[in-house]
């Protein structure tokens, strides 16, 4: 293999790539990436065996080859060279000589061969939408995924679309995000039921930029995401995802509004002095003031009134501070709609979007309350 | 069997770095830093000259005189009419306890008090950044010194029984290091009494098989001190070789709960694997109700037939239940070579543990 590339183009794929490559692999070779040179192109390949990404860039192939490379100190180098263009050769040994301008560097990689045959994901129907609604979608669910590892259904994110919506689920037990946005697009029976996509996959596509739209298969167990020449691949998360509808309330009569950013910062602030072991804000709404405070038996008390929009009863609740902070984070409304029953039951938050802003985006988030 | 954590480096087989600090005439050093009117003189804490009381402490200017702890207060006076007699203030000794005690916890979680006045603390795990045992003994001394203004002796040993003969070697305001290869050296000149456990009734009956130092004791066999002392004979047999394996427990709120087996016949198919791990779930789910605690985190270590001994660890919700803690055990077993590699013990710990309920969020699943 000898090839020349543009270093720029290079270390473009190669940013994406390090999404994949797992940072403690106890397999060596998927610490590597996969590189093959043939016609007009070097492709590039990363895997953990659940998430694969396959990519590349054009290239001037002088003798077409294949190899595997240590991801991280083949990135490292090509970031650090000063030139614009690459020259990379197999050379003996699995060695790969990588130049540019008068740097010269010599790195060991693997066969090819030793590299995992990432999967294949054949369909007769295809799903179109915009890279940027699904980035927006993924941002709005993301932090509710579980990472307790004892839980792995909710490991990742449920992903369902109709004929009309797209819709994106993630919970992890004690509050949920659920997204669901208008969509035009036939064929998306194989979405009906919902499939889960892991947490990963969903943090590489927002990795991912460009216009040109997401095309989507999915087949038994693996989900394809095809954006230009790059095509994410995952292993679809095996599980049942809990019945998340019977959790959305929807009968909750109080309803404050108020500013996003106010209770944002003053939630912040006061949760400074909650407790550490059960670190709850508690949220107290009367007419048309909220007053939240906090209360640390080893430091202290703090307390910070918010104005609000509110003729309902007096209602309180204890909310974990993060999960608040996190909700409000996803969304970009000026303001809130919390709908709230009593301090056991959960509070449903909605943005409340701007009347001139465009529709089309549905987005909620359930928190379940604390006791504080 | 219960340990009082999992990373207790005695366990492993490793060597122990276990201090002994022991405060110098404590009651009398705080009563001196204090009130200095009295520094330079000979003051005894305990009962007053004229009652049937005796000594509880003394500092080193009234020790001159030959006034110890225990000695009878008439006595004291006699010895040391010149001296400060004065009445115990435990609640202060406490709370100054309390005060030194933190300082050593910063060091190590693994603190056991002895008494207001000395604790042992095993290092072996908490090096950095210092470096060695010795250099956290020096910083321990210094910290005790500049922030309570008080001086403590140490004893740097293998294990308790050297750390605390160590401690007590060079009193006051000293530091005595004992290395493991050192222990034989150190103990054979001395008193057999000098051995924890050694009273005054041991100390005779050993006088009359011709012993009064740790050397004749050694050469004793085990049989002939069991045959005299019973078990303790066993101890004696062992702590003349300076092995002691009792660990450095504290009685600070339980960090982690679980037990290990060792199998006479390495266990090689999954199944005989799996029904331990249901024995072991099942002990530490009886072991975690007992205290009405729920764990956040489950460890299973595996030693195969040749010794190596890997940990996997999971945290997930806080429970005990033992179909729950056997669920998760059998999800940390497959990341193990467990099943393929003969394995010789398994055990299973847990740990972040909470009272049950504690955990005051609500839950949607």
């Amino acid at each position: 293999m000898e090839i020349v590339v543009s270093r720029e183009e290079l270390v473009a794929e190669l940013a994406l790539l390090q999404g994949i490559v797992e940072r403690r692999a106890t397999i060596p070779v998927l610490s590597h990436l996969l590189f093959q040179a043939e016609g007009e192109r070097l492709s590039l390949a990363a895997t953990d065996l659940d998430v694969s990404l396959s990519t590349g860039c054009g290239a001037e192939v002088l003798r077409p080859g294949q190899l595997a490379v240590q991801a991280k100190k083949f990135t490292e180098i090509v970031r650090a060279l000063g030139a614009d263009e690459v020259r990379l050769t197999l050379a003996e040994g699995n060695n790969l000589a990588i130049e540019s301008g008068r740097s010269r560097f010599r790195i060991r990689g693997l066969e090819a061969e030793s590299f995992p045959t990432l999967p294949k994901v054949e369909s007769s129907s295809e799903l179109e939408f915009p890279l940027a609604t699904l980035r927006q979608m993924i941002g709005k669910v993301l932090f509710a995924i579980s990472s307790e590892e004892s839980r792995f259904q909710l490991n990742g994110a449920l992903f369902k679309a109709t004929d009309s919506t797209l819709e994106l689920v993630a919970t992890d037990g004690y509050r949920l995000a659920r997204v669901e946005t208008d969509f035009s697009g036939a064929g998306a029976e194989g979405l009906a039921q919902g499939v889960l996509v892991p947490r990963k996959a969903l943090q590489e596509i927002l990795r991912f930029s460009g216009e040109e739209p997401v095309r989507f298969r999915r087949n038994e167990h693996h989900l394809s995401f095809r954006i230009g020449d790059r095509e994410l691949i995952s292993r679809i998360l095996e599980g049942t995802f809990p019945d998340y509808e019977r959790v959305i309330a929807r009968d909750h009569e109080k309803k404050p509004v108020l500013s996003r950013e106010a209770l944002q910062l003053a939630v912040r602030r006061v949760s400074l002095l909650s407790g550490e072991r059960a670190r709850g804000v508690l949220l107290r709404f009367e007419a048309d003031l909220l007053t939240i405070s906090a209360a640390n038996p080893d430091l202290g008390e703090a307390e910070e009134q918010v104005v609000c929009r509110y003729d309902g009863e007096p209602v309180q609740i204890g909310l974990n501070p993060d999960y608040i902070g996190h909700f409000l984070g996803a969304i970009e409304s000026n303001e809130v709609r919390l709908e709230l029953k009593d301090a056991e039951s959960q509070c449903v938050g909605f943005p409340i979007e701007d009347p001139e802003g465009e529709a089309g985006d549905r987005y909620l988030c359930v928190i379940m309350p604390m006791h504080v | 069997m219960e340990r009082s954590d999992p990373a207790d480096p005695a366990a492993s087989g490793a060597v122990r770095r276990i201090l002994h600090c022991d405060m110098d005439c404590f009651y009398a050093a705080v009563h001196v830093r204090d009130d200095p009117s009295l520094r330079g003189r000979p003051v005894v804490v305990g009962g007053s000259p004229q009652s049937r009381g005796v000594i509880a402490a003394a500092n080193y200017e009234a020790r001159r005189f030959g006034v110890r702890s225990a000695t009878p207060s008439a006595r004291a006076y006699r010895l040391c009419p010149q001296a400060v007699f004065l009445r115990p203030d435990f609640p202060r000794y406490q709370a100054e306890s309390q005060e030194i005690f933190a300082i050593f916890r910063e060091f190590t979680d693994l603190v056991q008090p002895a008494s207001l006045d000395e604790a042992y603390l095993d290092v072996s795990a908490r090096l950095d950044p210092w470096g060695s045992a010795t250099a956290v003994a020096q910083e321990i001394r210094r910290r005790v010194r500049e922030e309570r203004g008080l001086t403590v002796s140490v004893g740097v040993g293998p294990n308790r029984l050297v750390a605390k003969i160590a401690s007590d070697f060079d009193k006051p305001d000293g530091l005595t290091v004992v290395k493991p290869h050192r222990v034989a050296a150190f103990l054979e000149p001395l008193l057999v009494r000098k051995l924890h456990g050694v009273g005054p009734a041991t100390e005779r009956a050993l006088q009359e098989l011709g012993v009064q130092t740790v050397l004749e004791l050694r050469r004793l066999s085990e049989r002939r001190l069991k045959q005299r002392f019973g078990r303790y004979g066993g101890v004696l047999y062992r702590f003349a070789r300076g092995i002691d394996d009792r660990p450095v427990r504290t009685d600070r709120v339980r960090k982690s709960l679980g037990s290990e087996t060792t199998y006479s016949q390495d266990l090689v198919d999954l199944e005989a694997i799996d029904r331990e791990l249901h024995r072991l779930s099942t002990g530490l789910s009886r072991s975690l109700a007992r205290r009405e605690l729920e764990a956040r985190t489950l460890t299973l270590k595996v030693r195969y037939s040749d010794f190596t001994t890997v940990t996997r660890s999971l945290s997930s919700q806080p429970t005990r239940a033992a179909d729950a803690l056997l669920e998760t055990a059998r999800l940390l077993l497959t990341r193990t070579e467990a099943g393929r590699r003969p394995v010789r013990l398994l055990g299973l710990t847990a740990s972040k543990l909470q009272t049950e309920g504690e955990d005051s969020q609500l839950r949607l699943f």
